[in-house]
């Protein structure tokens, strides 16, 4: 989720050296409080933390994790949105609990919340490597990293942990590389009880599909305005299918009637079950505007699941 | 023809005296600025600073004024006013355009933000500010003068879109909608706000336009929507055109900017340069992109970034030569390379701006008399 104005001042201060980091961090914490009130008040099913103290998804394991050092501002995919660059300058290693430090645990007692990281292939793929010699080693350290960190979550591990993989479709990937992301997904998930899912935003999903239905993802996260659903009509899926019909791209709020048809044309796909969610984080979108995509979301949500439409 | 001709990119930090609090030491700074520069009847201004009496939009002049003359001073061929009667890029050119409306602040990177504007309806151009900014710049300057103008491919990149993407939303395939939106708004842009801003500028006498489009590279797919773009700009009008594009992954241009009616491309290369003296490759990476453009063929003079904006390093004459030299081989064409920054130079302080310049002046001076 976007911070408000306000919290995008008080990191502001922060770096003039006007603001502490303790006052910065209770705003924060408010702010994440009322992000995860809206969404339960919006009816969602599965709540974000909102990941407020992230400046970018990587960024957490960029500042923290031993081995890497933050490198230039570069293209967040498609967007008008740009990231540290992690490098990768020794062998990467767990020094300290991360997650604990940059989510406020304390505020999802009970809940069922999803967490968003990176998928370990896609952060490879966003890093640049100066110290490993063959890619797959810092990709399944990257994925016992992330397993470390989501066993030291319990006993407030989320619902669902969802891993962010564009990279996985941004290219036809080779069976060499097909297998690291196999390995790795395995190897995050071992050990965690909730539900995977393999969310893939700002690519073709399609790209990715046959092999990605045996990873074992319980749930695979695609965006509609880029991947063709007619194109996933001839596999049969034995998860979920996330369709992100809410374009976190734009800040149209689409109709309820018109979040439905993009499911109508989903549902089509043989899966269990699907999920109406957005297209991809909603950090790139004034805060205000994301909030009301939430609020539609829950609308469109009940009045799907009450059969007030179609 | 002068090899290596020299100009700026656009941008430079606002004067000293349009900040919000005038103190005496921005009174300095004026004089000291005013006098360097050569500024005509400074001291006037020092006077109107003193006792309040300049309304905003005189400051502006002056400082339009200030920015030409520091250009000048330096040395450079080509100049503008340093965009001070602009906020920045992307608000300043939408200010001047019905149909969008700014939703709010959007994030960049970390807690950088830009106010983002929403599409609502069909843009068009409600007024047009760049005539009367021109005709100042051309009235002042003794130089040749550069008319920079945000493309239309960035102004619907960096926009939302609330009017055509609903327009497209019952398609089947929503991929191929929001294609479709996506082009319609770029060329609406194009033709209802960058068209008739560039025909009334070449009326009245601009010579050379420059149109700046950072998000070209964005989408790579998109590429050859933005050159459809600026062709639908420029078409028929008889001016030198520019396109800048920075901090992009240029090889993502190829091979449909060949097809982009433009006579100047101005990239960022020194940012990824290393500082090192020599005409090696290693020594020049940051110009290796250059070589593209030969190997297409491309019928385009090069405006190469020899000045990192980013830094206050000043890049001493000798390495600008470097740059130039190096640049030059790989195009295989001298007589097509430009000296410029890598961008604007608004994050900079006029001292370092100038002293850039400079640099970049003493530079292209060197590396001409080594091909003379």
């Amino acid at each position: 989720m976007p911070r408000s104005e306000t919290l995008i001042a008080s990191y502001r201060r922060l770096a003039a050296g006007r603001e502490s980091p303790d006052s910065l961090r209770k705003l924060a914490q408010e702010e994440t409080r009322e992000t995860i009130t809206i969404q339960l008040n919006s009816g969602l099913t599965f709540a974000v933390e909102g990941q407020l103290l992230w400046h970018d998804l990587l960024r957490p394991f960029t500042d923290s994790l031993g081995g890497l050092r933050p490198g230039p501002l570069t293209r967040w995919f498609d967007n008008n949105l740009f990231y540290r660059k992690p490098v990768i300058v020794a062998k990467l290693e767990l020094t300290a609990p991360i997650l604990p430090k940059y989510l406020f645990m304390e505020l999802l007692d009970g809940l069922a919340w999803k967490l968003v990281l990176p998928e370990p292939y896609t952060f490879y793929s966003l890093s640049d490597d100066q110290a490993y010699r063959r890619p797959e080693e810092a990709i399944l350290d990257l994925a016992q990293i992330f397993s470390e960190e989501l066993r030291r979550l319990a006993p407030r591990q989320p619902a669902i942990l969802q891993l962010t993989a564009s990279s996985i479709a941004f290219k036809t990937l080779s069976q060499d590389e097909i297998e690291i992301v196999k390995e790795a997904f395995k190897t995050v998930r071992k050990g965690f009880g909730g539900k995977v899912m393999l969310h893939i935003p700002f690519a073709d999903a399609s790209k990715a599909f046959p092999w990605i239905l045996d990873l074992g993802a319980d749930i695979i996260g695609v965006d509609p305005y880029l991947t063709e659903l007619k194109a996933l009509k001839e596999y049969s899926f034995e998860g979920s299918l996330a369709v992100g019909a809410m374009d976190s791209r734009n800040s149209y709020i689409e109709s309820i009637e018109e979040l439905k048809r993009i499911l109508d044309a989903a549902s089509t796909v043989e899966a269990r079950s699907l999920h109406l969610t957005t297209s991809a984080d909603m950090e790139a979108l004034p805060r205000v505007v994301s909030i009301s995509k939430v609020r539609r979301l829950g609308e469109a949500f009940r009045a799907l699941r009450e059969g007030e439409i179609g | 023809m002068k090899l290596f001709p020299t100009q700026e990119v656009g941008s430079l930090l606002r004067a000293p005296f349009l900040r919000k609090t005038i103190d005496e030491a921005v009174i300095a700074e004026t004089e000291y600025w005013g006098e360097l520069l050569g500024v005509e009847n400074y001291q006037r201004l020092v006077q109107g600073l003193r006792s309040g009496t300049y309304s905003r939009e005189e400051l502006h002049d002056w400082a339009a004024l200030y920015a030409i003359r520091l250009h000048e001073a330096a040395g450079l061929d080509v100049v503008w006013d340093g965009e001070q009667r602009r906020i920045e890029m992307y608000e300043h050119a939408l200010r001047y355009v019905d149909g969008v409306e700014f939703v709010g602040k959007v994030k960049v990177w970390d807690s950088e933000t830009y106010n983002k504007a929403a599409v609502k309806s069909r843009p068009r151009l409600k007024s047009n500010p760049y005539t009367s900014e021109f005709l100042f710049v051309k009235k002042h300057a003794k130089r040749d003068v550069k008319v920079p103008l945000t493309g239309p491919y960035t102004l619907a990149e960096w926009s939302f879109d609330e009017y055509y993407a609903p327009k497209y939303l019952g398609f089947a395939s929503l991929s191929e909608a929001r294609r479709s939106a996506k082009r319609e708004m770029v060329l609406d842009f194009a033709r209802e706000v960058l068209r008739p801003i560039v025909v009334s500028l070449v009326e009245l006498g601009a010579t050379r336009i420059q149109i700046d489009e950072p998000a070209a590279t964005t989408k790579p797919h998109e590429v050859p929507l933005f050159v459809e773009a600026f062709n639908e700009i420029v078409r028929g009008l008889n001016a030198r055109f520019t396109i800048h594009i920075c901090y992009s992954d240029y090889r993502l241009l190829f091979p449909h900017i060949l097809e982009a009616k433009a006579h100047e491309l101005s990239i960022e290369c020194a940012n990824k340069d290393t500082v090192k003296r020599g005409l090696g490759d290693e020594e020049r990476r940051g110009y290796s992109v250059v070589k593209l453009f030969r190997e297409y063929g491309a019928d385009l003079a090069i405006a190469v970034g020899v000045t990192d904006v980013h830094t206050d390093f000043i890049e001493p004459p000798e390495l600008v030569m470097d740059r130039l030299l190096y640049a030059a081989r790989a195009l295989g064409d001298s007589s097509k390379i430009v000296a410029c920054h890598d961008c604007g130079l608004r994050t900079r302080r006029w001292e370092v701006a100038y002293n850039k310049d400079r640099s970049l002046v003493r530079g292209a001076e060197l590396a001409r008399k080594k091909l003379e």
